[in-house]
């Protein structure tokens, strides 16, 4: 049984292992780097103040997976951001990849609904399997699964095909 | 899908460098623990609710108990509020005093109305063999002839709990030193009935009595009386007094020669009460159900020639004054007499060998004739000679 992230150094292990993991799903989940930042911070800030006791290294997963969704969702359904969202635009930064195909398929990833664009994130590109999916989305595997399949066939017809390895 | 695509826009959505960095800040710094002001406000809130709640709930549920019970008893009346609370007299030696809150020694009213409830054979023995006394002591007492009521039983009750003395001669020699009266015997067929010593006599007045009773239970059925039937007793010159409520007592001399005439004599005086003789058996009933609701114990009976419900109670309390007032408002028609506080009020006394005093006051019913074994005293007074 692991002991509570109380020491630096074991929060900073922590950090290196997920911080891609939860930044990634925070940044598909709100589409803004300042949101991501923040949403960053504030999940491993409430990981390393909540002192919560994980069973196993699956468990922590799970807990920041659901931890990201549920803080992100709280950013982007605040009345204060959807008050403030034409200012923000103007100086928030656009998610920008360094190669113009990756910024294509995350602008169509942006495009499909929250419901699709989740699991689609999830699955190809932090490579969860459908079971941690559902775990972090509060919902059935086959649920996922169903998503998934949907999720694809808009990215397909969106992309028109490419970067599918069919 | 392409892996390697999306493996390589994995590796640049990390944070950058000062996000990191304010996030490290952020852990190093010393953490005060958050207090969670608003659990401790919404359990503070939750604790101020129940305890709020506590009483409300306990005196709604009073409230509606006590209403419920009151329209009960009156279905069309709309209860708003609780009544006054009844008075009552404290049962003292051979009267009592009322009682409003504060004793007033000076404001004795020791009437015929406020006297002590007798008890009958069965409620005597039934309290004895409870206190503890054996069917001898009980045959004994009975056959002594004194009239025990019940503020002198509690009366002695108490005594006997200090004095331990849970005798026959003790409660022989309680009942001597108290003068009680003297039990004939009898069972006349008459309202009230306790015996009088050197009374008139009472036949013609007892005849006439039975006689209205026999055409009142022919015309209106068993236990049945007209509504302007207020009771009947005999009063001290031995003639039958028949009570006519008030509101409904006629103008003319019909009815009154109607009763005579049901009688069959023309000795019949009459008085006048507030309420039937039917109303004062419903009254009856309604406080005898009320005192078994809140668990006292009672004796309840009806004094024809005051025209009201006496209620004996060993104790009182506000919900039962707050239903006795309900049932009446007026104070008048029940008397509530409370007969611990007697006992517990009343210095002991010694027992004396003098001979029970005897009221000469005749009392409502009465008996027509004295037992052929009772002897006179030096006053004259027939009475059963206590066996003690």
């Amino acid at each position: 049984m692991n002991e509570p992230r109380r020491a630096s150094g074991e929060m900073d292990q922590l950090i290196d292992r997920y911080q891609n993991m939860v930044y990634g799903l925070a940044l598909a989940r709100t589409n803004s780097s300042a949101d991501a930042d923040d949403v960053f911070q504030e999940v491993f800030l409430a990981c390393f103040r909540s002192g919560k006791i994980f069973r196993d290294e699956e468990h922590r997963k799970a807990w920041l997976l659901r931890t990201t969704v549920n803080i992100s969702r709280r950013y982007t359904a605040s009345t204060w951001r959807r008050k403030t969202v034409p200012l923000s635009e103007q100086a928030d930064i656009p998610v920008l990849f360094r190669e113009p195909e990756e910024n294509l398929v995350w602008e169509a990833v942006q495009k499909l609904e929250e419901n699709y664009r989740l699991p689609i994130y999830l699955f190809y590109f932090q490579e969860l399997s459908t079971e941690e999916i559902a775990k972090a989305l509060g919902i059935r595997p086959g649920a996922v699964r169903m998503r998934l399949s949907r999720g694809r066939d808009m990215l397909r017809e969106m992309l028109k095909g490419d970067f599918f390895d069919e | 899908m392409n892996k390697e695509l999306f493996a390589s826009m994995r590796e640049q959505m990390k944070p950058g460098e000062e996000v990191r960095a304010a996030l490290t800040e952020k852990l190093s710094a010393p953490q005060k623990r958050r207090v969670p002001v608003g659990r401790y406000a919404a359990i503070a809130a939750c604790a101020a609710v129940v305890i709020a709640a506590v009483p409300v709930y306990r005196a709604v549920q009073d409230h509606l108990k006590w209403q419920a019970l009151l329209d009960g008893f009156h279905p069309d009346a709309v209860v708003e509020e609780f009544p006054e609370l009844h008075s009552y007299v404290l049962a003292d030696e051979l009267g009592c005093w009322p009682e409003d809150g504060t004793i007033t020694e000076n404001s004795t009213d020791t009437g015929a109305g406020d006297r002590d409830q007798d008890m009958t054979d069965g409620e005597l023995a039934d309290n004895m063999l409870e206190a503890g006394f054996t069917q001898e002591d009980v045959d004994g007492y009975l056959a002594s002839g004194w009239q025990m009521t019940w503020a002198k039983w509690w009366k002695f009750y108490h005594l006997a709990e200090e004095s331990g003395e849970w005798t026959l001669e003790a409660l022989l020699a309680f009942s001597q030193a108290e003068g009680l009266a003297v039990n004939t015997g009898e069972a006349p067929e008459m309202p009230g009935g306790a015996f009088a010593g050197d009374a008139p006599d009472q036949g013609e007045a007892v005849a006439a009595y039975q006689n209205l009773l026999a055409r009142f239970e022919a015309d209106y059925g068993p236990g049945r009386y007209p509504e302007w039937y207020g009771g009947a007793y005999i009063d001290e010159h031995g003639g039958l007094v028949v009570n006519i409520v008030e509101h409904l007592e006629p103008e003319g001399k019909e009815l009154f020669l109607q009763i005579q005439d049901w009688a069959g004599t023309d000795r019949v005086a009459f008085g006048s009460s507030t309420l039937s003789l039917d109303q004062l058996r419903e009254l009856q009933d309604r406080v005898l159900a009320v005192m078994d609701e809140l668990g006292l114990s009672a004796g309840c009976g009806i004094n024809e020639e005051m025209g009201r419900v006496e209620l004996t109670l060993e104790e009182v309390n506000n919900a039962a004054l707050w239903m006795l007032a309900e049932l009446d408002p007026a104070g008048t028609a029940i008397l509530v007499i409370v007969a611990r506080s007697a006992a517990l009020d009343a210095p002991a006394e010694e027992p004396t060998a003098a001979a029970p005093s005897v009221s000469h006051t005749i009392q409502p019913g009465g008996t027509q004739k004295v037992p052929d074994d009772a002897i006179a005293d030096e006053n004259g007074v027939i009475a059963w000679e206590p066996q003690s």
